[in-house]
């Protein structure tokens, strides 16, 4: 498989001079026509910053970043609006991302009417189909956002995303918002969606369980730097950087039984080897607001 | 899960906005009283009864009558048509100055706030000096300067008042812009027009039009407080403020005709402000009153802990938010016994912090509760508010979600952590500053007394947690309320704060109710388990009987919904 | 600390504007100092003569420089209309205007709370009737209300004096009951606003997390409500303060006109009635010396009550 989107040595960094700090340092991936690749990572990762640099929200300070072989980084917003096709985006919140002054049928006609300079019809022709498609009823075109649960609302997202036909989804946390049972079926959702469509999701999330049973391949990124690439399984199962293997043991698994096991092999394998001091994760955390504050 | 937080403060429909308007009394009252003024003076010259400017002396200083509605001046004329004619200077003045302070604020305003960086800081320095210029004196000057023209002092006084509308449209253009949204239609590739116009400013209509009913006010007051100066219209031509002017030389004999004059001004403050604040309340989530007052209910005699009880019994808790139909917790049995870890599991609208809360007597003021819960011979849902103050702390402790909001951030560590055991153990400072440090080298901090000296937002999450779970041992419960106290943490955070509750429980006996979404940290932590759904359990047993036999088709399809990083048995 | 490196950074710009814009504006005026010496009949050599001497035919750049010059001395120049040192006239009038603000805002701030407060902690009628009061305080013309003061407490009930004002060294008795009725007018609007502040702050503060933590810690009430959730709206609060503080400059103008207190309101007004440009600047600029040293008054504020502006 060619790639369909390539990173290479992303850099992301604010301020200047001697105030300069470097957020993201050299994270190079691919992701694959049709595959789902997981950026991993807690808090001060970086990984949200990845995706914010990739949908041009955060300007990058170095590397190559490419969609079926176009440059990414540094677009005005016509250039952007071209791209704006193949490249989409489903954020976590699913109480920000929808326009709460817009009805569905404006916040999905929008894309099609601006970019694709469809009719009004049409436009309104595919966002019933659309809106069939992710499982909400076409009345739901002129309720507004604040008349839908988390769940419903991601699944609008997920519309509005999948309208103009995208090569390759930027999904940034979009099911940890919700309750476990919305989270299965949204899953399910964008996986029926892949195998129809072959688009390509950069999945970012904090939650090794959902990489297990949703990526192909998965990036373990820390402070910014990747630590750890590979097949999804294969990673969650056998680990083999300790900073992953430290994550795969703190997730507790729903079994009291095999939980307990996990634990106690946990306590002999990382008695003192892993206590970070605790302001290291408070900065680099300052670090993402300070990034999405400056890219403002 | 209750991570989401509710739509924001500006999370108002477009229909919503006029719609929900025009459902607040308040607002549609102060419109009316405007609308009916300016009409009034307006249409001056066909209404009103008298010419405004003949005299009759015959008549002078008269009290109300029939004749005249609000009586007559010093030379007779008839007040009521004189404050008709006279409000046109003042309407047009206000609405002049409004203009200017509309255009100015929002247009400045929208710049700053969404274009940031130099634009930002030359506007931001602009509004600086705009809100600490003198702006009477710089009026008066303009008054002498243009010889009395109202229009350039109006406009004048609309520029020196727009940097407080500047500042709050930019501020509420940068809340806006961080919404997710905004990054979508920039994902769209929208262009920067489109966004602003289409998207952001819409959602900026509620502040804008309390700045503007404020300011309304202020400039009323100063146009007519000018006219009081005798810096208006011109005698004999009435105005607002020159009739309390010529009011005022006749206090000692004829105080009456300071009631008109200054009423009339007073009530149209009055609607300028009430419109401002029923703006306000029609987009701004309302305010609920958490009083921590406990809901009106009278202890009843006859209510006895039953025999044999645990640790905290719940009895048949009923909450509801006002309609019984839709209860959020019912009829909820729950016993916890000493020492155990009993989680209480279940999606959003569960009922699950709801209840939790209940055990600490915490009820939103909107609640209605009935049932019982027994803690150490006390019904929680009737005590008193000094009953509740001794349990709280001292028998039920609490920890809540997100460790960065749960501390005053006000306050050191150590400034809350030594209230909070100076209200449960009767000790003095040195001995209460000692206890700190022994509470905070319980939860694993590993320098206890340089932490006592920081503040909130000098700490970690996981950092924050311990020292909240510090400050609920102050009292040393026998009762550990946790609401989804790991879910905002990190995994490998969670991980070691769990192995803390752990430690906690086996040193001191203490009981843990656990409130949480997450059924791997129920497997983790928890004795036993409550499944609930809608405000009822639908299954309560042992973690190990739960997971290997789940009773409940619900909870069978939570089990299966929960992802998992390891294979699992089945 | 970077809030008062930034707040005298601005307040010397600040100075630098304010001196700039009254002198650009009284430069428009369609009379100057040498018309209003010489009234209107002079001659045109006369007229000439002294516009050479007070430097009037030089560049407006060149007037303000050596305005700016002599300001810098200390030197405000001399009431075109008295003859009086302007620097003396302020003097002279800045005590009384500084003894109906001072009080004005300490009352506003304690009284605005005190009902803030105990709005924010009442219920059902009581809660009405207070914030019938902060709506009806908050929207009644301070000079009007004035009137109405006079004409109940010093006209009918004669409990206080009309007008007028005595120095505190004269007799401060005499200056408290001449201040009075001023204080209390110029104070009534501004309680109103910090009123609602208070309420709205004290409100939204009670709904906080770190309250129900409070709470639940066996915290008593007391310490929640006075110290907690004082010290966390204390900074809502003192804006609003130093906000209305710069506002009643305006009202004070009204209000020295009503009780006939030779104040600097009142300089700026008879200044303003006589083109008296040497005056207008000079209450200009201690206007804004005032305003700067509320606004520092208001960042110290912030620094003490804020933890995380003292560590910016």
């Amino acid at each position: 498989m060619s790639a369909l989107l390539t990173v290479d040595r992303l850099q992301v960094g604010y301020g200047r001079g001697r105030r300069h700090r470097t957020v993201i340092s050299d994270v190079s991936f691919e992701v694959a026509e049709g595959e789902t690749v997981a950026l991993v990572g807690e808090s001060g990762s970086g990984k949200t910053t990845i995706g914010r640099a990739i949908l041009g929200l955060t300007p990058a300070s170095g590397g190559r970043v490419e969609l079926d072989g176009r440059n990414l980084l540094g677009l005005r917003a016509a250039e952007r609006r071209r791209i704006a096709a193949d490249l989409q985006v489903i954020f976590q919140d699913p109480y920000g991302s929808l326009n709460p002054s817009l009805t569905i049928g404006e916040i999905l006609t929008e894309p099609l009417r601006i970019q694709q300079r469809r009719g009004r019809a049409e436009s309104q022709r595919i966002v019933d189909e659309l809106l069939e498609r992710v499982g909400m009823p076409a009345s739901a075109s002129y309720r507004y956002p604040a008349q839908f649960s988390g769940g419903q609302r991601q699944r609008i997202a997920i519309a509005r995303a999948v309208s103009v036909a995208p090569r390759l989804i930027v999904c940034d946390e979009p099911t940890s918002a919700l309750d476990v049972s919305t989270q299965a079926k949204v899953l399910r959702l964008l996986a029926e969606l892949q195998q129809r469509t072959k688009v390509g999701y950069l999945f970012i999330t904090h939650d090794l369980a959902v990489v297990r049973e949703f990526a192909d391949r998965v990036i373990v990124l820390r402070h910014g730097e990747l630590v750890e690439e590979g097949p999804a399984r294969a990673v969650c199962d056998a680990p083999q950087h300790p900073y992953t293997r430290s994550l795969v043991a703190a997730a507790p698994v729903p079994d009291p039984v095999l939980q307990r096991a996990r634990r106690e092999e946990l306590a002999r394998a990382t008695a003192e080897e892993f206590d970070a001091p605790a302001s290291v994760p408070v900065s680099s955390r300052d670090l993402d607001v300070v990034i999405e504050e400056q890219s403002l | 899960m209750t991570a989401i937080s509710s739509p924001s403060e500006t999370g108002v429909t477009r229909r919503g906005f006029l719609h929900a308007l025009l459902h607040e009394p308040l607002a549609v009252v102060s419109l009316a009283v405007l609308a009916i003024v300016v009409s009034a003076c307006l249409l001056s010259p066909w209404l009103a009864p008298y010419d405004p400017l003949a005299q009759s002396l015959a008549d002078a200083r008269q009290l109300p009558s029939a004749a005249h509605w609000l009586g007559t001046d010093n030379l007779g004329r008839d007040v009521l048509s004189r404050l008709m004619y006279g409000g046109v200077p003042s309407i047009a003045g206000v609405g002049l100055c409004i203009a200017v302070f509309l255009v100015l604020g929002v247009v400045l305003g929208l710049l700053a706030g969404y274009l940031g960086g130099a634009v930002d800081r030359v506007i931001s320095f602009v509004v600086e000096i705009l809100m600490s210029v003198p702006s009477i004196i710089i009026v008066l000057a303009v008054v002498s300067l243009f010889s009395r023209s109202l229009n350039a002092t109006m406009i004048t006084l609309g520029v020196l008042g727009s940097g407080g509308l500047i500042r709050v449209v930019r501020a509420a253009t940068l809340k806006v812009s961080k919404d997710l949204y905004v990054d979508a239609a920039r994902v769209s590739g929208l262009g920067g027009l489109r966004i602003l116009f289409r998207h952001i400013l819409p959602r900026l209509s509620g502040p804008i039009v309390i700045q503007v009913a404020l300011f309304a006010g202020v400039a009323l007051g100063v146009q007519t407080g000018l006219g009081f100066l005798g810096l208006g219209t011109p005698p004999p031509n009435p105005s607002w403020g020159g009739m309390v002017g010529e009011a005022s030389l006749l206090v000692q004999v004829f105080p009456w005709l300071l009631v008109p004059s200054g009423g009339i001004i007073a009530l149209c403050t009055i609607a300028f402000a009430l419109l401002g604040d029923a703006t306000r309340d029609s987009f701004a989530t309302r305010v609920r009153r958490s009083s921590g007052r406990v809901p009106k209910r009278r202890p009843d005699s006859a209510d006895v802990p039953p025999p044999g009880a645990g640790l905290l019994t719940v009895e048949q808790l009923t909450v509801h938010f006002g309609d019984p139909e839709r209860p959020a917790v019912d009829r909820l049995d729950l016993t916890i016994d000493k020492g155990e870890i009993v989680g209480l599991v279940g999606e959003s609208g569960s009922g699950k912090t709801v209840t939790a809360l209940a055990c600490l007597g915490l009820f939103a003021s909107t609640a209605h509760a009935s049932g019982h819960i027994w803690f150490g011979g006390h019904d929680v849902v009737t005590a008193r508010y000094r009953e509740l103050e001794e349990i709280r702390g001292a028998g039920v402790a609490y920890v809540s979600q997100e460790p960065m909001v749960a501390l005053d951030p006000s306050f050191t560590v150590g400034t809350v952590l030594r209230e909070a055991i100076r209200a449960n153990r009767r000790v003095g400072r040195t001995e209460a500053k000692r206890i700190a440090i022994e509470l905070l080298e319980q939860v694993r901090i590993t320098e206890p007394s340089s932490l006592l000296r920081r503040y909130p937002h000098e700490l970690s999450g996981g950092m924050a947690q311990r020292v909240a779970i510090a400050i609920a041992l102050a009292g040393n419960p026998s009762l550990l309320i946790a609401d989804e106290p790991t879910t905002s943490l990190d995994v490998t955070v969670q991980a070691r704060i769990l192995e803390l509750l752990r430690t906690i429980r086996q040193e001191r006996g203490m009981a843990i109710i656990l409130v949480t979404h997450d059924l791997g940290v129920v497997a983790d932590i928890c004795d036993r388990a409550v499944v609930m759904r809608g405000g009822a359990v639908v299954e309560r047993a042992d973690v190990e009987e739960l997971y290997a036999h789940p009773a409940h088709e619900y909870t069978r399809e939570l089990l299966r919904a929960t992802p998992s990083i390891a294979e699992r048995a089945a | 600390m970077r809030i008062l490196v930034t707040r005298l950074a601005t307040s010397i710009v600040l100075l630098f504007v304010v001196s700039a814009l009254t002198f650009l504006l009284m430069s428009l005026l369609p009379t100057d100092a040498a018309r209003v010496i010489l009234g209107t009949t002079a001659t045109q050599e006369q007229y000439e003569a002294l516009r050479e001497q007070l430097g009037l035919n030089q560049p407006l750049i060149v007037q303000y420089g050596n305005y700016l010059a002599r300001v810098f001395s200390g030197d405000f120049g001399t009431s075109i209309f008295t003859g009086e040192p302007v620097i003396r006239s302020i003097a002279n009038r800045l005590p009384v205007t500084l003894s109906l603000l001072i009080p004005g805002i300490i009352v506003c701030a304690v009284a605005g709370m005190t009902f803030g407060y105990l709005s924010a902690l009442s219920r059902g009628g009581l809660r009405r009737v207070l914030d019938v009061l902060v709506l009806v305080g908050g929207a009644v013309p301070g000079f009007w209300l004035a009137l109405v003061m006079v004409s109940v407490f010093a006209v009918s009930l004669r409990w206080f004096p009309a007008t007028g004002y005595v120095p505190f060294a004269t007799s401060p008795g005499g200056w408290a009951t001449a201040l009075v009725l001023p204080v209390a007018a110029l104070a009534i609007q501004g309680a109103a606003g910090v009123a609602k502040i208070t309420r709205d702050g004290v409100l939204e503060a009670m709904d906080q997390d770190y309250v129900r933590t409070l709470r639940a810690a066996g915290i008593p009430r007391r310490t929640i409500y006075l110290r907690h959730i004082l010290k966390n709206t204390g900074m809502q609060v003192a804006t609003v303060v130093g906000l209305i503080f710069v506002g009643s400059l305006a009202g004070s103008v009204f209000l020295e006109q009503v009780f006939v207190l030779p104040g600097l309101g009142a300089l700026a007004y008879s200044a303003t009635n006589q083109n008296d440009l040497p005056v207008i600047q000079g209450v200009a600029l201690t206007m804004t010396l005032i305003v700067i040293v509320v606004n520092i008054c208001v960042d110290l504020s912030y620094l003490a009550l804020n933890p995380k502006a003292r560590t910016r």
